[in-house]
């Protein structure tokens, strides 16, 4: 989700941005470091994994990967979610600069919240806990535009076609497609690094 | 996945010898302000102001009209149900963003264009953010392009063994499989980073090299700046009354 400049009013952008520093404070807290590579190799890892492009028909679709991002890397989450902001904004110029704490809000909450509500969900397999996770986050994420965007002007909200609408219609497919996405992607690094989600898996038998 | 890192050649010297910093701070006061603006009028002559500076830098218009096409899909998303809503208030909204969005990458490649990846990721180590970040940052930076290089060799891998893509279940879950061990890489090469780094005395922080200094040229470019930003305030509540 790369919320482009000039969509968001001045205060909601300042809002934001104040927010995005609020969230970076609470995840940098009590950082350790041993924590520090890790996060900064996984922040480039979920950089350049988010720029896989799954060809559909003429158009292709990339992952946004935060249910992903939050399940592994839970309270680091928004470090690693602001440096990979920041890469695809001065590598490939995607997002903007008004908009920079909005992107990082829209990514570094339903990272957050998917942690910490499938950290101990002791009924679910590991491929159903990144399914969910995965799609509830674009969900969430998306439910956070219409909110950042009903707040900028009632322009976006107040027609029978309006653009919320187009916006849940555009992301509601791609929600699926990362559940699955995410789903996979967790079952297969329990295979073959089970240590990345032990958190994870240490309610299964 | 081609990244340019160095900055052209043809842009003037005054554009490039402007310390980064000082840049930034110019650029980012001149975005906000674009997008504070109120009337049409006061937006169309911010984005004809970054546009003259894009020109006067000998910035190519082709690689400006590049960039409006990685950000026009969202913009197009936005905007779409205001045009077609056929009204009048909509419609001016709808031109107003699209106007600031189009300013706002002006400005960004004017930004990008003048300098180094280098010049710029030292500029903003210069603002004091914690040392952590910046260590994440440093590292991460340093370390994409090789995990870049590891993505495309995977994806020409998968593409040797015939496989197409899609959205079908069997192509997600090769995705996911890709995904997953870009990520074990990843992890596997931090591992060895924090061994070789720990072995070399590292505490939490890296060292890093002193910026710029700010020289008196760099600050009259960039009051200059926040002079025109101030007349464009003034311009917009003119036009308002």
């Amino acid at each position: 989700m790369h919320v482009a400049d000039g969509v968001l009013s001045l205060p909601v952008a300042i809002t934001t941005t104040i927010g995005a520093v609020g969230i970076f404070v609470y995840a940098l807290k009590g950082t350790k470091e041993e924590e520090i590579p890790k996060i900064s190799l996984l922040a480039g890892g979920f950089f350049v994994a988010s720029l896989i492009n799954i060809p559909i028909g003429p158009t292709s679709i990339h992952p946004l990967l935060g249910g992903f991002i939050g399940l592994i890397l839970g309270r680091r989450a928004p470090l690693a979610i602001l440096v990979a902001l920041l890469l695809q904004a001065l590598l490939f110029q995607h997002g903007g600069i008004t908009t920079f704490g909005a992107n990082t809000l829209l990514m570094s909450i339903p990272a957050l919240l998917v942690h910490y509500m499938f950290i101990n969900r002791k009924s679910l397999t590991l491929f159903w806990k990144g399914m969910m996770s995965g799609s509830l986050a674009v969900l969430i994420g998306v439910g956070l535009l219409c909110l950042l965007l009903i707040s900028t002007s009632s322009y976006y909200h107040d027609q029978a076609f309006s653009v919320i609408q187009l916006v849940w219609m555009a992301y509601l497919p791609l929600a699926l497609i990362e559940g699955v996405l995410t789903g996979f992607a967790i079952k297969h690094l329990s295979l073959i690094r089970p240590q990345l989600v032990k958190h994870l898996m240490k309610e299964e038998k | 996945m081609l990244i340019k890192a160095n900055k052209r050649s043809s842009v003037p010297d005054w554009a490039t010898r402007w310390e980064s910093r000082s840049k930034l701070i110019a650029a980012i006061s001149y975005t906000f302000t674009a997008i504070s603006l109120t009337h049409i009028v006061s937006i169309f002559i911010a984005y004809l102001l970054a546009l003259t500076t894009l020109f006067l830098m000998n910035i190519p218009i082709k690689l400006l009209l590049q960039r409006y096409l990685i950000i026009s899909p969202f913009l197009l998303l936005m905007t779409v149900p205001l045009f077609w809503s056929f009204q009048h208030q909509q419609s001016i909204f709808a031109l107003i963003l699209l106007l600031k969005a189009f300013t706002s990458m002006t400005v960004l490649t004017i930004i990008l264009e003048t300098q180094t990846l280098d010049q710029l990721m030292s500029g903003l180590l210069g603002f004091h953010i914690p040392p952590t970040l910046i260590t994440i940052l440093v590292l991460s930076y340093r370390y994409v392009f090789l995990l870049l290089d590891d993505v495309q060799r995977m994806l020409t891998a998968i593409k040797s063994r015939l496989f197409h893509g899609g959205i079908r279940f069997k192509s997600l879950k090769i995705y996911g499989q890709l995904m997953a061990a870009l990520l074990v890489k990843a992890f596997e090469r931090s591992e060895h980073m924090y061994e070789a780094m720990t072995a070399r005395g590292f505490t939490g922080s890296l060292p890093i090299t002193s910026t710029a200094i700010i020289t008196k040229q760099d600050g009259l470019k960039t009051v200059i700046s926040i002079l025109i930003i101030a007349a464009l305030i003034i311009i917009d509540k003119r036009v308002n009354l």
